[in-house]
């Protein structure tokens, strides 16, 4: 199978403190890889980096495209110019896009969506209004089309109407279409917020934590929520997860970090039993200092 | 109290709410999206007076005399000329320092106001200017005595019927438009709205054209209204309509409509019936108690905690 998204060397440093040292790692299209590690490990500064939240200080970052063909996301992102930057007009023009109207925005519409640790939805919206924003590619964000209605306008909302009715359903949220967002339950709005992420058509989706807060019974149905998205629709999985039992029973692939760097990476199994990985969650085996 | 004078300040007082109203639109919008007073917008609508002067003599000069004709058409092209006012000042003065501290773009606006004016004063000239009446005349009611009636005049009835269509439109467009649940959606999570691929720097343009736009709206009926203009009326008239922003809760569509009115209806009472020369400090002590009992204003939702 091939890489969807490489990682090389991303470095990220807030002053004085390296929180990403040269992390390396790959996710194979169609797979669920789990991002693991103590807390304060670097996981989401791996997420912030992929989306476009933080720009990374070094590394590349590639995201295999809809058709095939590499999409730099360090370059999407607006990284500053090199020199190479200067020697054909169209890769310049294309810096200079990029530098003006790169970020965040663009990485979501190269595919890579995701989700926070703490919710964040758009509460003083309806639970469809939410769902419709995602559509950003589906509907017609005109004002002169707003206002006459065209055809395309109608056409268009129509269109995404139905899928956010396709995921409400999915996520058993049908009944919940008109409420405001902020009204919801904790584990619903969890779930709204993972449709959300879908109807922005996600090729690689970005889960920090999604059973955070989730009771076991909850936390079972996610399992066959991700494991659906995966085999239904294509749709290749990373997350960040501390809940072990989910992360063996549905991840492919495991990284682990510690400290800003990758200390392993494998198959669930494996990792698991690593004694490298054993010594970064519960402290060295013997006379250690720090606790867990 | 004078029933008639009492009605008369009341009409009065409408038709400066909807002025004011129209303007503190532009605030809060503003306010709402990227968290900044925007204190070029009083400017925009001090500019949309010159323009609509400008596009009236161009108008008689191509021999378009009809009065409805010439007034949607200067309203029309004042409206679209100062939206791209709006959006060349944000793209200007604001775009560059989005990710700079939160007073450097209040600087920035500050500049911007005083360029804007000393702009129009080279350009057009400090002396007061003026424009011929087109609408004259108007209605009485409740006249028995060459004294005592009521008179709304018609450019009095344009400025308020036209405040309540634009207000609608613009009502509609952001709350039933696919780009108003856009500018709703950056106003609550800009960084969300980016992720989800949202182009949150065209809805920020978007806004600051809507509001240029309202302000432009205004500007030209009170010029059609009042006749007479200079380079300063953006600074007093901006002041009002950012107090009237606030008491209604900035922030806030409906409450920025709401403050406008109650703004203006206080106004012209407090002129009517006790002094005309301590209107404005009427008008800013009011603004003071709101705030004093109601610190988010009338409609404001309490300053939630952004994550």
């Amino acid at each position: 199978m091939a890489e969807i998204l490489s990682v090389r060397d991303l470095t990220m440093r807030f002053g004085g403190v390296v929180a990403l040292n040269r992390v390396g790692f790959d996710v194979r299209k169609g797979s669920v890889t789990a991002l693991i590690g103590p807390n304060g490990a670097g996981k989401t500064t791996v997420f912030n980096c992929l989306t476009g939240f933080y720009r990374p200080d070094a590394g590349a970052m590639r995201l295999m495209g809809a058709d095939g063909v590499p999409l730099d996301l360090m370059e999407l992102m607006g990284r500053p110019f090199q020199g190479s930057d200067w020697v054909s007009p169209r890769s310049f023009a294309r810096r200079l896009y990029c530098k003006m109207f790169g970020g965040a925005a663009l990485a979501a519409r190269a595919g890579v969506v995701r989700t926070f640790q703490n919710i964040r939805l758009f509460k003083e919206m309806t639970v469809m209004e939410n769902l419709l924003v995602a559509q950003r590619a589906r509907v017609d964000n005109r004002m002169v089309s707003g206002i006459f209605q065209s055809s395309g306008y109608r056409r268009a909302e129509a269109e995404a109407l139905e899928r956010a009715w396709y995921w409400l359903d999915f996520f058993r949220l049908s009944e919940d279409g008109n409420r405001l967002a902020k009204e919801l339950a904790y584990g619903r709005q969890r779930r709204l917020e993972m449709a959300r992420a879908m109807c922005a058509a996600p090729r690689l989706l970005c889960l920090d934590e999604p059973a955070a807060g989730l009771n076991p019974n909850e936390t079972r149905e996610l399992a066959d929520w991700i494991l659906a998205l995966r085999r239904g629709h294509g749709v290749t999985v990373c997350l960040i997860e501390h809940d072990m039992g989910l992360v063996m029973e549905i991840s492919d692939h495991v990284v682990v970090l510690d400290h800003g760097q990758v200390i392993a990476s494998g198959r669930p199994e494996r990792v698991r039993d690593d004694p490298v990985v054993l010594e970064a969650y519960l402290g060295a085996p013997e006379g250690a200092e720090e606790g867990v | 109290m004078n029933a008639h004078i009492l009605l008369q300040q009341l009409v009065n007082g409408v038709v400066l709410g909807s002025v004011y109203g129209l303007i503190a639109v532009g605030y809060t919008m503003v306010y709402g999206i990227i968290g900044m007073i925007n204190f070029a917008h009083g400017e925009v609508y001090m500019i949309a007076a010159y323009l609509t002067a400008i596009f009236l003599a161009a108008l008689t000069l191509l021999g378009i005399q009809s009065p409805p004709v010439v007034i949607l058409m200067v309203l029309i092209l004042t409206m679209a000329v100062t939206a791209l006012y709006g959006w060349s000042i944000e793209r200007i003065a604001y775009k560059p320092l989005r990710h700079s501290t939160r007073l450097a773009p209040l600087i920035s606006a500050i500049g911007m106001s005083l360029i804007l004016q000393n702009f129009v004063r080279i350009a057009q000239g400090a002396r007061n200017q003026g424009i011929p009446t087109l609408l004259d005349g108007g209605v009485r009611l409740m006249e028995n005595g060459p004294e005592q009636f009521v008179q709304i005049t018609h450019a009095q009835i344009l400025i308020v019927v036209t405040a309540i269509v634009s207000m609608g439109a613009l009502w509609y467009l952001i709350q039933g438009t696919a780009m108003g649940r856009a500018c709703r959606a950056v106003q609550q999570d800009r960084t969300m709205a980016a992720l989800l691929g949202v182009d949150t720097d065209r809805i920020i343009s978007v806004v600051f054209v809507l509001g240029a736009s309202m302000a432009a709206v205004a500007g030209t009926l009170v010029t059609f209204n009042y006749g007479s203009f200079d380079f300063f009326i953006g600074f007093v008239t901006g002041i009002k309509a950012f107090t009237a922003a606030v008491l209604g809760g900035i922030g806030s569509l409906p409450g920025a409509m709401l403050g406008g009115l109650v703004l203006g209806l206080s106004e012209s009472i407090f002129s009517g019936f006790v002094n005309t020369d301590y209107k404005d400090v009427f008008a800013f002590s009011l603004l003071v108690l709101v705030l004093i009992f109601r610190p988010s204003g009338l409609l404001g939702h309490p300053e939630v905690e952004k994550v």
